[in-house]
């Protein structure tokens, strides 16, 4: 296993500049500002959701369980783990396993890069499709507990994470054609 | 699900980050189930976040990352050289130590070899230590934290089958200290054999090893708190988590003094990138959890399983040689995710302790994070210390052997996991 090294294009970009973990991505245009936003977000998100755990937690204690601080935590946790989830696949920090693809060489490995990206980014674009039905029909249907908050707020995460990841696969592949062209003579 | 398990291997093997192949595959069995609207994987996949005893996660990721920030490591590392430097290859003994006392406080070992390699790595190569054994003591030394509460293995087994958290971490104490034993017993051939120096002259005196102790107090009393807080009902598991966290700040703002803005964002950068890993893992699974109980595959592992043996012991050591396999070859936590509902159904039925199978379950999988082909914490190990693989097997057999040897102990002996859940509990 490799911490997804294999999911980076064999014959790296240059353009890209590699963030170390924590810290926030360096470059510009909308593709590294919207990365910038994104861990801005997914940090804010997990703050919130320990601080509402906390809380509960703390309110339970006291004798006056407030359920709402339960169900808002989960609310904020959807969006970190999808939302955050690009971000995790921006820095190519997806689990994955190399052991056989390692074996062939950079030209066929590039190609099953670009076959596995392609397969990855069409599940996406299913994704996004059918968690945006979802996301129509579970309109009427209140957030657990929570009168005032449609169940919808919560399912666009999945829709919202993915077409995320959607533009990150997008963008990751264009960059990896170039170098492809770049590679054949 | 024959198909699906299909398009899962061969996507992996391809390179596919496995949590997109789970995705995939699981996607594969809705469209083949007429019966079945395509939403329900895209709802499953929702549903796995929107459970509250799954926040303990992420909660004590970020509360390790925090701790990891605090300057708690470096107060841990004295004290555990007091207490065992003057051993032959003291720094071996000393990694051991710090891992089971640092095991109280991270939840996963990737995370916890990175650090121990990071802080102990050069001593041990200024030590003259053999690459291939050094890359071994770090990596064994990580197995430590699965098993010392609190461990991300064991909030997931817990969450998924259905087992009391408490117990489960209560269960992982003995084992761990068993395992850090074993692993010094182990060291302690080697370096005789070899010669590795001692870290210091003499046994620290004791008002070196109480002042020590003293500084590292605060690391020291979390497990023990995590485990009474548990117990006495003061906390849920994520409750707990999200204490961890504010225990971390309040360590690492008010005693240590050593937690800044800086390193507090640096911390939870870390969380963001290792939670959108775990739980995207965790979330895309869900299809599977699904397509397993829809095609009734615990029931039918269950009736081969027992065609073949019905002593619980036999049926253990089966499933612990299959997990062994499949360890070697697959992440720990997604196998833990694929597997948990079905097995524990299985040792439930055939009168297997579930918290007893957990201990035996997770430690047998994160022993694959350390052999080859596929163990990511050898991986990085064996790159920290620039081992060859061959290299770090040989010199690292006996280190293995003591892994094994506690998970062929923990299997015959139930106790040593439930005696300290029992007494307590």
């Amino acid at each position: 296993m490799s911490d997804g090294s294999s999911a980076t294009p064999p014959h790296g970009d240059a353009l890209e500049v590699p963030a170390s973990d924590g810290e926030a991505p360096a470059g510009s245009g909308f593709y590294h500002h919207l990365g910038r936003v994104e861990l801005w977000f997914t940090q804010a998100s997990v703050v919130a959701m320990t601080l509402l755990v906390l809380v509960s937690a703390v309110s339970r204690t006291a004798g006056h369980p407030q359920s709402w601080t339960v169900e808002m935590a989960t609310f904020c946790f959807a969006w970190a783990v999808f939302v955050g989830a690009d971000v995790t696949l921006r820095r190519d920090k997806m689990v994955s396993i190399d052991l056989v693809v390692k074996r062939f060489s950079p030209r066929v490995r590039a190609w099953i890069w670009l076959v596995n990206s392609v397969l990855t980014a069409l599940f996406l674009v299913a994704m996004v499709g059918l968690g945006s039905r979802l996301s129509y029909t579970t309109y009427e249907r209140a957030f657990s507990g929570l009168p005032w908050l449609s169940y919808t707020w919560v399912t666009i995460a999945v829709p919202v994470g993915c077409a995320l990841m959607l533009y990150t696969m997008t963008h990751k592949i264009r960059d990896h054609v170039r170098g492809l062209r770049g590679l054949t003579p | 699900m024959i198909a699906v398990l299909g398009v899962f291997l061969v996507l992996v093997a391809l390179g596919m980050p496995v949590a997109f192949a789970i995705g995939i595959s699981g996607f594969v069995f809705f469209l083949g189930q007429e019966t079945l609207t395509l939403t329900i994987p895209v709802q499953l996949t929702l549903t796995q976040t929107q459970n509250f005893a799954i926040l303990a996660i992420p909660l004590f990721i970020l509360a390790g990352n925090l701790l990891n920030e605090t300057g708690i490591t470096r107060r841990l590392m004295h004290f555990a050289s007091a207490l065992t430097g003057h051993l032959p290859a003291g720094l071996a003994h000393v990694n051991f130590v710090l891992a089971f006392m640092l095991g109280g406080v991270t939840s996963s070992a990737i995370g916890d070899a990175t650090m121990l390699g990071r802080v102990l790595g050069p001593g041990m190569i200024a030590r003259k230590y053999a690459p291939g054994f050094a890359a071994g003591i770090i990596g064994s030394a990580s197995i430590i934290t699965t098993m010392v509460p609190p461990g991300t293995g064991m909030i997931l087994y817990g969450t998924i089958g259905e087992v009391s958290i408490g117990r489960l971490f209560t269960a992982g104490v003995v084992p761990g200290v068993l395992i850090t034993i074993f692993l010094m017993i182990a060291v302690s051939i080697t370096a005789r054999r070899r010669g590795y120096p001692p870290e210091r002259p003499h046994r620290a005196p004791l008002k070196e090893i109480g002042r020590t102790g003293i500084t590292s107090i605060w690391a020291l009393l979390f497990p023990v708190i995590l485990i009474l807080g548990l117990r006495f009902g003061y906390f849920t598991p994520s409750e707990a988590g999200a204490f961890a966290v504010a225990y971390a700040v309040a360590v690492g703002v008010l005693l240590y003094r050593e937690l800044t803005w800086k390193r507090f964002l640096r911390g939870l950068g870390d969380t963001v990138t290792d939670v959108g890993m775990i739980m995207l893992l965790i979330g895309l699974s869900g299809s599977w959890g699904y397509g397993l109980t829809w095609d009734r595959v615990p029931q039918r592992l269950m009736s081969v399983l027992i065609g073949i043996s019905e002593n619980p012991t036999v049926i253990m050591f089966i499933l612990v040689g299959a997990l062994l396999v499949a360890g070697m070859f697959m992440d720990s936590t997604v196998l833990i995710l694929l597997l948990t509902t079905m097995l524990v159904m299985v040792a439930e039925r055939v009168g297997i302790d579930a918290v007893h199978f957990g201990i035996v379950m997770v430690l047998t999988l994160t022993l694959g994070l350390l052999t080859p082909p596929v163990g990511i914490v050898m991986y990085i190990v064996c790159s920290i210390f620039d081992a060859s693989i061959p290299a770090y097997v040989r010199q690292s057999f006996y280190l293995f052997l003591a892994l094994l040897a506690v998970i062929v102990l923990t299997i015959l002996v139930p106790d040593i996991a439930l005696w300290l859940p029992d007494l307590i509990y």
